[in-house]
């Protein structure tokens, strides 16, 4: 066996140690570079890097000689140009810079909870598609025509990246499992492009047996997105948990937590590893987070160290909580000692997954060199 | 659990609906991928 894929094997076993609830030989580590960051990193244009085929690797390649994390470290990119812009996409934009943006928009309308309580996917592609691209809000034929471009544009860059990454993942010994899928509690669905964050924010009080209604309808669609026939407990369900914080306990409980609850079970039931992005604060909802089925890597954006050591147990994977802004406006030293913190507190008993608090969208100034510095001690204080 | 739409076509369905289809599996013709595959390219549209 080459010494690539002898550390290819050996990454392999980390992650399979670790959602097998065995204590691995040392703490893995995972990182989400953002295309963002990578091009920048490389010198590149952004704009125009996003839209060149044949420069994705390259940037990818850069990051992941200099960033040896034990997963290939720059992300596929959920938001790239070009099929929006060939759908007139309204809800996510390229900035003139380069920046993918996402305004607040909503395309179900509050008159409209009836008819999408009775066929929720119906209304998508009847509704609400076309109010928020406007290359579908025009002739049948012209919408069909545009329709079928993006499909085709979308199917040929997301190649590109997964053949990008694969490269990187081969060429470096990256940790390769097949890809997982992704999907969204209920309530944040409807919440994201539907209702918008306001819009939903006012139906809980107007029309509440509506938002629940319409959480349950949901819930067979969302549960089927996040299943693919690669999904294990290695290639995991993504989750982005979005609105949850934002609700105060009684709507978290009666409108946010029953059908994602219900997601969560019946992701399990199928086999399906999870990896959820606890986006904002949770830590009040801890015990919720604990009470999910299965062995759940839970990514804190934000979190007390200690109380979650205290109230998460060894069923559940932390990961995340090392903050990109002490990347940023940190020492090195100051980096190090958070580091040896997090591992202190989370780390020992083999159930912590080395990621940042969230996705890090530039690696310019000291980020670079406090970056390795983190990493550099993971793989050296978090061997067990 | 059943998705309840008439926008989707469960591979079953589509073959009482083409019974000369009736004697392939999933796998063999790729129409329920295509299926499949449009309805998460439209909800990849609304994420």
């Amino acid at each position: 066996m080459s010494d690539v894929k002898a550390l290819q094997a050996e990454r392999n076993q980390l992650f399979i140690d670790l959602y097998d609830g065995k204590k691995p030989k040392r703490i893995p580590t995972f990182i989400s570079i953002t295309w963002d960051a990578a091009i920048r990193y490389c010198g590149m244009d952004l704009k125009r890097s996003q839209w060149d085929n044949s420069v994705t690797f390259e940037f990818m390649d850069k990051v992941a000689q200099d960033f040896p994390f034990d997963k290939a470290p720059v992300a596929a990119q959920l938001r790239h140009p070009l099929h929006y812009q060939l759908l007139g996409s309204k809800g996510i934009v390229q900035s003139s810079t380069g920046v993918m943006q996402h305004p607040e928009i909503h395309s179900m309308e509050v008159d409209e909870y009836d008819d999408f309580i009775k066929d929720p996917y119906k209304m998508m592609v009847e509704k609400f598609l076309p109010r928020l691209y406007s290359a579908l809000d025009t002739t049948p034929e012209k919408a069909m025509l545009n329709f079928s471009k993006a499909y085709l544009a979308k199917t040929e860059s997301w190649g590109n990246q997964v053949r990008s990454i694969g490269a990187v993942t081969e060429k470096y010994g990256f940790a390769s499992f097949p890809p997982g899928g992704s999907t969204e509690a209920p309530f944040d669905f409807l919440a994201d492009f539907l209702r918008s964050f306001t819009g939903v924010s006012g139906d809980v009080r107007r029309m509440p047996e509506k938002v629940a209604a319409a959480c349950d309808a949901l819930l067979p669609h969302m549960l089927k997105i996040g299943l693919v026939p690669t999904s294990s407990q290695y290639s995991r369900t993504f989750i982005p948990l979005h609105m949850g914080p934002f609700l105060n306990q009684k709507q978290f409980e009666k409108f946010w937590w029953p059908s994602f609850y219900e997601l969560m079970k019946g992701l399990d039931a199928a086999g399906a590893g999870v990896r959820l992005f606890v986006e904002s604060d949770w830590m009040r909802y801890l015990d919720f987070l604990e009470d999910l089925p299965g062995r759940v890597e839970l990514q804190f954006e934000y979190g007390d160290e200690k109380l979650i050591a205290q109230k998460i147990s060894s069923k559940h994977v932390v990961s995340g909580l090392f903050p990109i802004t002490l990347l940023s406006t940190g020492t090195k030293e100051q980096c190090v000692d958070k580091a040896k913190y997090i591992i202190d507190t989370l780390g020992r008993d083999g159930n912590y997954l080395f990621n940042t608090d969230k996705s890090l969208f530039d690696l310019r100034g000291n980020i670079a060199t406090n970056l390795r510095a983190v990493l550099d001690t993971f793989l050296t204080y978090g061997v067990f | 659990m059943s998705l309840n739409t008439e926008y989707f076509t469960e591979w079953e369905d589509y073959q009482k609906e083409n019974p000369h289809l009736a004697d392939l599996d999933a796998k063999v013709t790729l129409i329920p991928d295509a299926e499949d595959k449009l309805y998460r390219f439209i909800f990849n549209l609304f994420l």
